[in-house]
């Protein structure tokens, strides 16, 4: 009996240790096949060392890679502190190095077409325009410069690089490349109570990279093809021990157009209205794009004869659009300084160091500092014949960040010269910007309290650029200061249910105004996949240099009349403010998908811009146009000859108000390993009160039609008395039109626009990117005439081999299509780039 | 031709992967984890209480594996929780990724507790977390901190330390 139950007992350990062995196969030989069909409870017993041995050998963790990606970011710009993408309270994307690379995007700007609700349009070869939503070209009619971004802030690591002197962001400018960038986080929607004037639209905030032990010691990605084309950036990265990392930076930009042609405007569209005559070629000709040499012979065309050039009564010479280097004082710049490469569309170099400090866990010292040289050729801030500009800029900034446990100080410097309209003397200034701010983070249990203050003071001079004192526009150093207190409540009553509060009142040295901003947000987190969110919001812009201290006296050479036309800034003017109300819903249906939608509805008012506010002219027959009119009320043989002389123009409030309505969808979906999807759209309707659709020169018209009006009426009032009048008089008015618009359709703002795009990686080492943006079409309206946009879709795509863990070789082609159609009013027609490079990592 | 391809990406459209493989990973090395820790004795706990934050794919893994196994010879208990008072007894605390933005709320309400906190977010360790699961080039690993662990009473083999990415 006892032998038998032993013999029982060793079959039956027999049996279970077979079966033991059975399950537990040695991980060194194992397939992948048959680590998949374990369970989990077969392989528990592995150990830990074996089970990250077969975890490797199934290589299940890819996908979970992309889910942290591209679903599971965080964000820090949304509420200042790091929290989940998908909690954030605002309309927030984040953009992370690694899709800006895959992408192929050839700039920054480019990559944040990747982005929902952002309009991005080519302007020359790698120089763009940039809007958050739209709400842009306001005021319409009016010059180029009016339709750069001033309502969007943009930062590297919380330090604006906003130009003070015109508004909008030098995109040229910004020092830093693809290498330096971790993440680029874009919140939608007025936020200046989180981040000072100017994210009226939205803040676009660039994190750079932080080295740590795991950073590779190089880095650096090159690629070069057509239109020559060279982009590159290299990084050194080096972290010493757990408190001192360094990191050094450098990148290079050269790119051209596809033509050496610039456009001239305002020369008319058709040999019935042409108004310039080509010497040389001797015929009338029209708004075209010509050579630089071209340009030095168009002179403006006899309107009456329409076959021969206009001559200056005082002279006998023609008058010359753009007249020969001293052929009067105010000529220093001919066409051939002012564009001494014309197919060059755009140069830039940077350079910048960081060195983070930690000396302890709760005590953060980030130090960084660069220097940027940039040339560009792009659309003109200046009025200008010409719709190109060139613009140069050399800066150097220092950025100190320091963070003690709650309680966070940065202090930036922007220091350097730029030209914001080569070949037109007074455009060249000298620029100083300081920002600091503190800030702290008082946690309690339920609620966070963020009191914080700020200092900034912008200074520009243009007095040591100027052949003389009068020339400039400033002609002098002028300083916006501006500061701030700000208070952010932040309340979680309950799990679900989070109420954010945040208030900066700014005070301004001109205008001497304190501006509020606010943004309210209320967010209920229904469960783990879904959140509700609602918006109130205001936000301003700030002061600029131009529209408070302008002091700008053009003589004007190359016309016939006026003889001068004097800008003045206003030291008490409005600021621009914007009022929005959003609400928002992101949902993750399943764990590889997260779709995001807003809904925005925001109001714009107290916009203005440099506009005529006084025109004197000369009335050369008031007595012959008053005895004509005196008959029948209209002038029959003697129409008046009035003949504008000055043009005084002030920033001027407008009471345009700009109302939009919008919505923005994103999907991120992660299809499988192989297989990544993303699609966003943006629809919107613009629609203006109050609006004057009159341009700088209709006003001009209407000024001097009025003083015509009413110096008839006093003559023949005079003449009716048997008193006696002056046939030739200085008129003057400062009359302003008063049909306003109500409802117009702003259609500068594309009614729809987004992208899509794909990430496949049909085996490993090989990924193909190919990815979309489109817009609907467009009419831009400028001082010069109206402008269609067409519609357009644009194919990009990149290929990527990754020949092992270091390099990477890639294949990009820039708008495959060839699609060629203009994006942007009076600008080139998008080129094509084929370019080939590599990313490197050691 | 055109045809076949149109099928092809209508098939890679709807190939959806079941993500359950990787959440099964981070299971099991956190069924491993407890090998390599010690817990003090003075616990008189009969269970081992292995508490999650809100819902996430690793609590069927995990108690598929209670289930089938024990730690120290004690029974596993896998419990969700919406609060960390509701699982205040625990032995493992996890925090999944989406819930990340609360980890000063459980690291304070542990603080001096026997509790091995861990979590799915990278640089979680730099704020409380003991063991911290990060994905580096496409392979998941974890980060540990001694300082985090020890401080929670908790004594930790210096194999698992070997086997991690140490943070200081």
């Amino acid at each position: 009996m006892k032998i038998k139950a032993l013999i029982t007992l060793f079959i039956m350990m027999c049996i279970t240790s077979s079966l033991l062995a059975q399950q537990k196969k040695d991980v060194n030989s194992i397939t992948k096949a048959e680590v998949l069909e374990m369970t989990i409870e077969e392989l528990s017993a592995y150990d830990l060392e074996e089970v990250m041995k077969l975890m490797d050998i199934t290589g299940a963790s890819s996908l979970e890679e992309l889910y942290e990606l591209l679903l599971n970011k965080d964000v820090t710009s949304a509420s200042k502190s790091e929290e989940s993408l998908f909690d954030s309270p605002l309309s927030t994307t984040v953009l992370k190095q690694e899709q800006i690379i895959a992408s192929g995007a050839t700039s920054i700007e480019e990559a944040l077409r990747l982005v929902p609700g952002l309009i991005v349009r080519e302007k020359t070869n790698g120089t763009y325009d940039v809007h958050i939503r739209g709400n842009d070209n306001i005021p319409g009619k009016n010059m180029l410069l009016y339709s750069e971004n001033s309502n969007t802030l943009v930062m590297i690591d919380g330090r604006p690089v906003f130009n003070y002197s015109h508004g909008a962001t030098l995109w040229e400018t910004l020092p830093i490349s693809f290498v330096d960038i971790e993440q680029i986080e874009v919140v939608r929607g007025p936020s200046s109570a989180l981040y000072g004037p100017n994210a009226v639209t939205g803040v676009i905030n660039i994190l750079t990279k932080k080295t740590n032990s795991s950073s590779p010691l190089v880095s650096a990605n090159l690629q070069g093809g057509s239109l020559n084309t060279y982009i590159g950036d290299l990084a050194f990265r080096k972290s010493f021990n757990e408190k001192l990392n360094i990191g050094l930076t450098g990148n290079y930009e050269i790119r051209d157009r596809e033509k050496e042609e610039l456009y001239v405007y305002n020369g008319g569209s058709s040999p019935e209205d042409f108004n310039y005559w080509l010497d040389g070629d001797d015929k009338a000709v029209g708004s075209d794009y010509y050579t630089t040499e071209q340009m030095s012979r168009l002179q403006l065309l006899n309107p009456y004869t329409r076959n021969e050039p206009l001559l200056n009564p005082k002279d006998g010479k023609p008058y010359y659009l753009w007249p020969a280097e001293g052929t009067n004082e105010y000529a220093i710049y001919d066409t051939y300084s002012t564009y001494p490469n014309p197919e060059l569309s755009k140069k830039k170099m940077g350079v910048n160091a960081y060195v983070s400090f930690n000396p302890n866990k709760t005590t953060t010292i980030d130090l960084s500092g660069g220097y940027q040289y940039s040339d560009v050729m792009t659309s003109t801030m200046c009025d200008m014949p010409s719709s190109y500009g060139r613009k140069d800029s050399k800066t150097g900034y220092a950025d100190l960040n320091i963070k003690i446990k709650d309680f966070s100080f940065q202090t930036n410097y922007n220091g350097g010269t730029t030209n914001y309209a080569i070949g037109n003397e007074g455009f060249e200034l000298d620029l100083q910007q300081f920002t600091s701010q503190a800030e702290y983070n008082l946690k309690l249990e339920k609620i966070s309290i963020r009191p914080g203050v700020s200092f900034q003071s912008m200074s520009y001079d243009d007095s040591k650029h100027l052949t003389e004192l009068g020339r400039g526009y400033l002609n002098s150093k002028q300083t916006v200061n501006i500061a701030a207190g700000s208070l952010r409540l932040d309340y979680k009553p309950t799990e679900k249910l989070r109420l954010v509060a945040a208030l900066r009142a700014e005070k301004y040295n001109n205008p001497s105004d304190v501006y509020g901003s606010w943004q309210f947000v209320g967010s209920y987190k229904i469960n783990e996949n879904n959140i509700f969110r609602a918006v109130y919001s205001r936000a301003n812009q700030s002061a600029f240099l131009v529209n408070t201290y302008s002091n700008y006296s053009w003589n004007v050479v190359n016309r016939p009349y006026p003889n001068v036309i004097h800008f003045d800034g206003d030291k008490d003017h409005q600021l621009k403010t914007m009022d929005m109300f959003e609400i928002g819903y992101r949902i993750r249906p399943s764990k590889n998908v997260l779709i995001d939608i807003e809904g925005f509805y925001n109001i714009t008012e107290n916009g203005g811009a440099l506009m005529p506010d006084y025109t004197s002219a000369t009335f050369y027959n008031v007595v012959d146009a008053a005895i004509d009119i005196a008959d029948n009320g209209q002038f029959d043989t003697n129409a008046p000859v009035a003949i504008p002389d000055s043009i005084h123009m002030t920033y001027l409030n407008m009471p345009l108000k700009s109302k939009q309505l919008g919505a923005s969808v994103n999907v991120d979906w992660v299809i499988s390993e192989k297989l990544v999807a993303n699609a966003h759209i943006t629809v919107q309707q613009t629609k203006l009160d109050n609006y004057l659709a009159y341009s700088r020169d209709d006003i001009i018209e209407y000024q001097v039609g009025k003083a015509v009006e009413q110096t008839i009426g006093l003559a023949l009032h005079e003449m009716g008395q048997g008193g006696t009048v002056n046939p030739v008089q200085t008129i003057s008015s400062s009359e302003y039109p008063t049909d306003f618009n109500n409802d117009y359709k702003h259609e500068s703002t594309p009614s729809y626009f987004g992208g899509l795009s794909l990430t496949y990686r049909p085996i490993k080492k090989l990924e193909i990117f190919p990815q979309s943006y489109f817009y609907g079409a467009q009419k831009f309206e400028n001082q010069y005439g109206d402008v269609n946009i067409d519609s357009k879709f644009l194919l990009n795509a990149k290929v990527s081999y990754k020949a092992n863990d270091k390099l990477t070789l890639f294949l990009n082609g820039r708008n495959i299509l060839n699609n060629k159609t203009v994006e942007f009013a009076y600008m080139d027609n998008t080129p094509t780039l084929v370019l080939v490079g590599f990313n490197f990592k050691l | 031709m055109f045809k076949k391809g149109s099928i092809i990406l209508v098939l890679l459209l709807f190939t959806l992967s079941v993500p359950g493989q990787q959440s099964m990973f981070k299971a099991l090395f956190m069924f491993n984890f407890a090998k390599y820790i010690e817990w003090p004795t003075s616990s008189n706990q009969t269970e081992f209480v292995i508490g999650i934050y809100g819902n996430d794919d690793i609590t069927p893994e995990l108690k598929k594996l209670a289930a089938a196994r024990k730690i120290n010879s004690k029974s596993i208990v896998v419990v969700n929780v919406k609060n960390p008072s509701e699982a205040a007894n625990a032995n493992i605390f996890y925090i999944p990724s989406s819930k990340s933005g609360d980890i000063e709320k459980v690291t304070s309400f542990f603080k001096g507790k026997s509790t091995l906190i861990v979590t799915d977010k990278n640089g979680l360790c730099s704020k409380g977390a003991s063991i911290n699961y990060v994905t580096q080039d496409g392979k998941m690993k974890f980060e540990i901190s001694k300082t985090n662990i020890t401080k929670h009473n908790l004594k930790v083999d210096s194999k698992l330390i070997s086997l991690g990415i140490e943070t200081k």
